[in-house]
């Protein structure tokens, strides 16, 4: 899976954003926390779930792995839920 | 100043020196009016922030600061894209005005734009046009003039500049700026990209509001501006450099009126009293909006001429404006009064609004002065 072509990310006063651009149903913007943002830059090459969760890991080696797999999924989530990835 | 404008003031100066607006206060405003009043003075966003750390939300408020940040990151990304082009094509740019105004203030969304303003290489603006169209853009209007502006829907709007100020503009901003190139500082990383020095480009924010003022005034936006600019940059500025450049453009005493005024406004934990002579000019601040409007620029041209020459111009207006309204004037200037025509069939088919507005102030002026 990988993000969708429509959707560009942007860093502007230390904020991260995703932006849907073009024609997809999702309009709106969304701004993201540290991990959120770690894991749609994950997602600008084609990655999996796993893939993704391991480099989280390595980032934040003292994270629980439970905590940091159900995090990884549910932003992976929302992000489909707004047509955010491609698979 | 009414309570409107001391509230929306208020507001204002706790968002840009994140200040916790007083819970109170707040909760004694009439959020209606504020509302209505921010969005004249395109300043919701910053308005939004203010009332959001008070603890106040408003759906119409929120919705305009999220459209507010969506539309200067869709500006962000598409500048970029437009620039990375410019250095493909060798065509020098500077980015100006808001551009560099909204990375000052301290959060996302509380400088709002409605265009990108660019100086670009004049010899190249035929390039700049094959690159906008590539991406979408429409060109709008004849192209004559000091810019050319670029439309892609829903809301990106380029102001291409070939030149700061058009032959319409002061004598003495026109022949300042001829060599604009002689302020333009290369910057390091990019091939053909230049900037202002933090001097020049507050001597340049003036005169722009200069001629804002002479024109169809402009609003508290730009006092906002220039509180934050200041805050940020003032101490550093070479002052004496600042000070001769603006004798040199006779906007010296102008520059000081503004500079006060700003800084009384905004500066402080509540909103002063203002002496006389600045309420006056706050006046014009409040008046104008975010752009200028119809009734101020027609009682500035009416301080210059008469009535009926006004309405005259209305009819018949000058060759210079007709060359930039109408392309087929522009290009055979023994079409004027087919041009006339076209333009007033414009006027009544797109913007029959216009004419309306025009009687209104024109007829306000009339009673205003039998007062």
């Amino acid at each position: 899976m990988k993000l969708n072509p429509s959707f560009l990310t942007h860093v502007t006063k230390g904020e991260h954003y995703l932006i849907a651009m073009g024609d997809v149903k999702f309009k709106g913007i969304v701004k993201n926390n540290k991990t959120a943002a770690f894991i749609v830059e994950c997602l600008k090459q084609d990655v999996t779930e796993e893939a993704i969760v391991k480099r989280l890991m390595e980032e934040y080696s003292e994270a629980d792995p439970e905590i940091v797999r159900r995090d990884v999924g549910n932003v992976i989530g929302k992000l489909r839920s707004i047509g955010a990835i491609v698979e | 100043m009414n309570d409107i404008s001391r509230d929306l003031i208020y507001l204002l100066s706790c968002a840009v020196n994140e200040v916790t607006p007083d819970a109170a206060r707040v909760q004694a405003m009439d959020l209606e009016k504020v509302w209505e009043f921010a969005k004249f003075h395109m300043v919701t966003g910053a308005t939004c922030i203010a009332l959001e750390r008070a603890g106040v939300k408003r759906k119409e408020f929120h919705e305009a600061l999220s459209k507010a940040v969506r539309k200067n990151i869709c500006f962000d990304l598409e500048r970029q894209a437009i620039f990375d082009a410019f250095e493909e094509w060798g065509i020098w740019y500077l980015p100006m005005k808001g551009i560099i105004l909204k990375e000052l203030y301290p959060e996302n969304g509380m400088r709002q734009m409605s265009d990108n303003d660019v100086l670009c290489d004049a010899d190249k603006m035929e390039e700049v046009r094959k690159i906008m169209l590539a991406r979408g853009y429409t060109k709008k209007g004849a192209g004559k003039g000091n810019h050319d502006v670029y439309l892609k829907a829903p809301m990106l709007n380029f102001e291409m500049h070939r030149s700061l100020f058009a032959t319409r503009h002061a004598k003495v901003f026109r022949d300042y700026y001829a060599d604009v190139k002689r302020l333009m500082i290369k910057d390091e990383n990019r091939g053909y990209e230049y900037r202002l020095s933090d001097e020049d480009f507050y001597v340049y924010f003036t005169v722009h509001e200069r001629k804002h003022k002479d024109f169809s005034g402009i609003g508290i936006r730009t006092l906002l501006d220039r509180y934050v600019f200041l805050k940020e940059k003032g101490d550093s500025l070479d002052w004496n450099y600042v000070e001769e450049q603006e004798s040199l453009l006779e906007i010296k005493e102008f520059e000081i009126e503004r500079r006060k005024l700003a800084m009384n406004l905004f500066s402080g934990e509540t909103v002063p009293e203002l002496a006389a002579e600045d309420e006056i000019i706050l006046t014009e601040y409040l008046g104008a909006g975010a752009n200028g409007n119809m009734d101020l620029l027609i009682q500035k041209k009416l301080e210059k001429m008469s009535k009926p020459r006004f309405v005259l111009e209305c009819f018949f207006p000058k060759m210079e404006y007709m060359k930039r309204s109408v392309p087929f004037v522009d290009k055979w200037p023994w079409l004027y009064p087919a041009g006339v025509v076209f333009r007033w069939g414009r006027i009544l088919i797109k913007r029959k609004g216009i004419v309306s507005r025009v009687l209104r102030a024109l007829n306000k002026k009339q009673n205003d002065k039998k007062v």
